[in-house]
């Protein structure tokens, strides 16, 4: 009975995250915002809603896979929310308009003090091959990406 | 089907299943009319937390912990998927 009643509290409030975090990206202006809760709150869910599972069953190998499964989500989200959040800033996807700090556009125009725009990393292939020892993290981005760009054409 | 139909951990599982589509439906509205691309993908990767969540309540449901497997899966799967498309969206602008 006891098992019961924890493992109802565990799904009832995994659920709960489930539908906040998506009111939450319904609701929010942003993507970065959106980003936020759903990156969070799906995975605080998920991982509730699986330790309610656990306590159901209340098994040993139930429970060791729920671990695991628990373990490689705490891995994976954040890894994925900043890989989405990364890609979408070099997209250059707009801000909201009442955001506080952006230290990124400051760090990379800190960087290359000559681009103005912080998207404006396009590089041409005579940058990419004749890296300056100057800017070293900033050069190595773009030979990379030049790089590939080179096989692709 | 239904091991017992009239316990608390029936109930509970069937308002979370309840809960569960709902937000999925909000989702699938972020998803179908996200103004950019990268919405669409943040979307989905909640999309496939979701859908492991009502793995986890059907498994409380019917009393048949085999779905856990599918979980498991699942979450793998939605993690390279999330990893490619934002590895596609960086790289593959130019």
């Amino acid at each position: 009975m006891i098992l019961e009643i924890i493992s109802s509290i565990f799904l009832l409030a995994g659920s709960v995250f489930f539908l906040i975090s998506s009111i939450g990206i319904l609701r929010f202006p942003d993507l970065y915002t959106r980003m936020h809760a759903a990156t969070k709150g799906g995975a605080f869910g998920a991982v509730l809603m699986l330790m309610g599972v656990a306590v159901h069953f209340a098994e040993l190998w139930i429970s060791i896979e729920v671990l695991l499964v628990i373990i490689f989500i705490f891995l994976t989200a954040p890894v994925a929310g900043h890989m989405i959040g990364r890609a979408a800033y070099l997209l250059n996807t707009p801000l909201w308009n009442d955001t506080v700090i952006d230290e990124w556009c400051v760090d990379l125009q800190h960087e290359q003090s000559s681009i103005p725009s912080r998207m404006d990393t396009a590089p041409s292939i005579e940058q990419a091959t004749s890296p300056s020892p100057d800017n070293e993290g900033v050069q190595r981005r773009e030979t990379d990406s030049g790089h590939s760009a080179a096989q692709e054409n | 089907m239904f091991a017992d139909s009239t316990s608390l951990v029936h109930l509970s599982a069937t308002i979370s299943l309840a809960l569960l589509v709902v937000a999925l439906f909000a989702a699938l509205l972020r998803l179908m009319r996200g103004p950019a691309l990268p919405d669409r993908v943040v979307a989905l990767d909640l999309v496939s937390a979701l859908v492991i969540g009502i793995i986890a309540a059907y498994c409380v449901l019917t009393g048949i912990s085999l779905f856990l497997n599918a979980a498991a899966l699942l979450a793998l799967i939605s993690f390279l998927g999330t990893v490619a498309f934002a590895r596609y969206l960086e790289k593959g602008i130019r």
